[in-house]
């Protein structure tokens, strides 16, 4: 059975998905072209030290690639649940409407982990050819909490479209505002690794916090 | 047989606003229920409460024995369930969607389903979304046949049809129910269609039960009577005889469940004077506006 949903899943946001990746994946390239302009034009030496002083984030691109990333599956993947009470068909598979929604929202965190691990490998191979590897494991801590935020902007856009109460809706329109800008406020490098634990929390609140908005959804559909 | 749904005393509320109360009835298994009422009646709603789309203020709603807001996903797959409007899923296409499907229901039987497919102007490859709406209730029968439920829920399944389609549907319907022992409960707004098509039904006016009984007994009973009278501005109340009326200038129509003797004696114990009381045979549409009225 969950082979038949990632099937409808597939089906549903395989297109927005490969764009997506495909995006994704022009974004960390044109980071590969940015950083060979910059080392053609000056030396390793100045651009090493210049980073290191004013900690460029020379990936920065991606920050808002991957923020957009989750958003924009989210929409695609619960717009048409929603529309015309698609979600009343979902439900009333012979599945627990828990265990269901707990598939349909694993698959995106899938597909939005595969997307983020291609990101992190190209990153990976343009830090270590152009820099110190101080600076590609600076990468890796610097945007990890990006990953973790769209997940979590993800499981927000999921927790608004459910809700069936607008003032409710509203209000976890601000919360999640307030919680995915969390994600996304550090200047400077790594400047999160203290707080990682903390953001993986987070995320995980977030994706249990949609089970009271499937609840609400299955007790007020109409 | 027992029965295959069992409302009792159900009482729902969108915030202040009453829908019903205490509606009351048992679907048998093996029969064709229909649910029938005026538009804002709670139709719609007694079928989310159902199928447990929604947790009714009080009350039961048993569908297979089990509660309806806590179903397993056993009972779940004895229901084929028909959304008002033919909603599925529109970004698949005819052979994707019974792919989605069939990996669900252990009874699945794909044949019903691409007969019914076969007589469409449609390739396996077209998409949902690209259909008219006759062609998009086929595909939603296609797979409601193909689930192979005992109890089937239409919610309003003549909505956008033509008179083809909406012949066609009760046509396949007839059918399936008869041969399989099918039960079926079913809501429309075209009354006329399901007058040889069902067993028993409920009519729901606003916030009440009108009438809950087989159809034949229905049509047995209630009757339509006209008379002509001579009193200016007649007023008719409702009341234990008179279950609605209908008044145009010295013309009146009144519909009971009484004998012809009853509503004589009533008209006159009221002191309206009337003349050539006759009784008017009614189709099922025609007792149902008599019932529930035109407004």
């Amino acid at each position: 059975m969950f082979k038949s949903l990632v099937y409808k899943e597939w089906l549903k946001l395989r297109w927005i998905f490969v764009g997506l990746a495909i995006i994704n994946c022009l974004a960390v390239i044109n980071i590969y072209f940015d950083l060979a302009n910059t080392f053609k034009s000056f030396s390793a030496n100045v651009v090493v030290g210049q980073y290191q002083f004013y900690e460029v984030v020379y990936y920065s691109d991606i920050k808002y690639v991957v923020l957009l990333t989750g958003l924009i599956l989210g929409i695609f993947q619960f717009f048409p649940e929603m529309n015309q009470s698609r979600l009343k068909l979902t439900f009333h598979l012979p599945v627990n409407e828990s265990k269901l929604m707990f598939q349909m929202t694993s698959i995106i965190v899938i597909l939005l982990i595969s997307i983020f691990l291609v990101d992190t490998l190209i990153l990976s191979i343009v830090s270590l050819k152009f820099l110190p590897r101080e600076f590609f494991e600076n990468m890796l801590t610097t945007t990890l909490p990006w990953y973790i935020g769209s997940i979590c902007a993800y499981l927000w856009i999921v927790i608004i479209f459910i809700e069936p109460n607008w003032v409710k809706r509203i209000i976890s329109v601000l919360i999640a505002a307030g919680f995915v800008n969390l994600f996304y406020s550090g200047v400077g490098y790594s400047k999160y690794n203290p707080s990682i634990l903390f953001f993986v929390l987070v995320a995980i609140v977030c994706g249990t916090v949609y089970f009271l908005s499937a609840y609400n959804f299955k007790r007020g559909i109409c | 047989m027992g029965n295959a749904v069992e409302i009792k005393d159900l009482t729902h509320y969108y915030g202040k606003k009453l829908v019903f109360e205490n509606l009351s009835f048992n679907i048998r298994e093996g029969s064709i229920f229909g649910l029938l009422g005026k538009n804002g009646t709670g139709k719609t709603t007694t079928i989310n409460i159902l199928n447990g789309f929604l947790r009714p203020k009080s009350g039961k709603c048993l569908m297979f024995g089990e509660d309806s807001y806590n179903l397993s996903p056993v009972t779940k797959s004895r229901v084929g369930f028909l959304i008002e409007g033919h909603i599925q899923y529109s970004y698949m296409n005819i052979k994707q969607i019974e792919k989605f499907y069939s990996a669900f229901y252990p009874r699945w039987k794909k044949e019903p389903y691409y007969e019914l497919m076969s007589k469409l102007a449609v390739t396996e490859n077209q998409h949902i979304s690209k259909m008219s709406c006759g062609q998009r209730s086929q595909v939603a029968l296609g797979l409601i046949l193909a689930q192979d439920p005992d109890l089937l829920i239409l919610d309003d399944y003549s909505m956008g049809l033509d008179a083809g389609y909406r012949r066609l549907f009760i046509d396949y319907l007839t059918e399936y129910a008869k041969a399989e022992n099918k039960t079926i409960f079913i809501t429309s707004h075209i009354i006329q269609d399901l007058e040889n098509f069902l067993d028993e039904c409920v009519i729901l006016d606003y916030r009440s039960v009108l009438c809950t009984m087989p159809i034949k007994e229905f049509l047995k009973t209630f009757k339509q009577f006209r008379f002509e009278t001579s009193v200016a501005d007649l007023k008719l109340g409702k009341d234990n005889v008179i279950k609605n009326s209908e008044i145009l200038k010295n013309k009146v129509a009144i519909y009971t469940f009484c004998e012809k003797a009853e509503v004589e004696n009533h008209l006159n114990s009221k002191g309206i004077k009337f003349t050539n009381l006759h009784q008017e045979p009614m189709s099922l549409e025609d007792a149902f506006i008599g019932i529930t009225g035109k407004y």
